[in-house]
């Protein structure tokens, strides 16, 4: 193949990606996500093997039970983690999506990607710190997906 | 001979290219049509826990 018909080729090729896409906006938010989902799974697995370990010593739907898993730090944080956090992340997320879309459709629009993203990070960056021990493997997603955080950015409340 | 080489290693990395548009967009497609965490499994997790409480603590 001619050298001019692959540079045309190239040109072409870099034409069709999205006004203002240099693709970190979408990786990240899209790591976020999974990191995001790691983190409920290890959650969810996590208050699991307390359930089995309270209902094995204690019969479900007892005071026994409900003692065992009020001292349950899985369990606390599991529900700390459904009620505030990820509905936190997921919010943080979407708005975040709907911002990359219209910068697309806007001539040379430009989303701050890293500021749309902060308040989905800083919830993941947060959770990990708080719950690291029983996260395993969604710690090393989490570290990935936040590693562009500046610290200062997640505090006041983001 | 330059220019056949040459040829080459555009035409190798226009493919790496394509490969790296292609997962981008397909990860752009995902997140739009879904910009949510999956929490089937903490809420699975919770419901089960929830059951196995006393019936008061429901």
């Amino acid at each position: 193949m001619r050298p001019i018909i692959i540079t045309i080729m190239l040109a072409a090729l870099l034409a069709t990606l999205p006004s203002g896409c240099t693709g970190a906006e979408w990786r990240t938010a899209h790591a976020i996500r999974t990191a995001g989902t790691a983190t409920d799974r290890a959650l969810a697995a996590a208050a699991l093997r307390d359930h089995d370990r309270c209902k094995a010593a204690h019969k479900a739907q007892t005071k026994g039970y409900a003692d065992c898993m009020s001292k349950s730090k899985a369990w606390a944080a599991l529900q700390k983690w459904r009620k505030y956090i990820r509905p936190g992340i997921n919010s943080g997320l979407a708005v975040a999506v709907a911002a990359f879309q219209i910068a697309e459709r806007v001539k040379g629009g430009k989303a701050d990607w890293k500021k749309l993203l902060s308040p989905s990070a800083c919830g993941l960056a947060r959770a990990a710190a708080e719950w690291k021990d029983q996260l395993g493997d969604a710690a090393q997603l989490i570290a990935v997906a936040t590693a562009w955080i500046i610290v200062a950015t997640c505090q006041g409340g983001e | 001979m330059m220019l056949s080489s040459m040829a080459a290693a555009l035409s190798a990395a226009i493919e790496g290219l394509e490969e790296q548009l292609a997962e981008l967009k397909k990860l752009r497609a995902e997140m739009i049509a879904n910009p949510k965490i999956d929490g089937a499994a903490g809420d699975e997790a919770a419901d089960t826990i929830t059951d196995s409480m006393p019936k008061d603590q429901q």
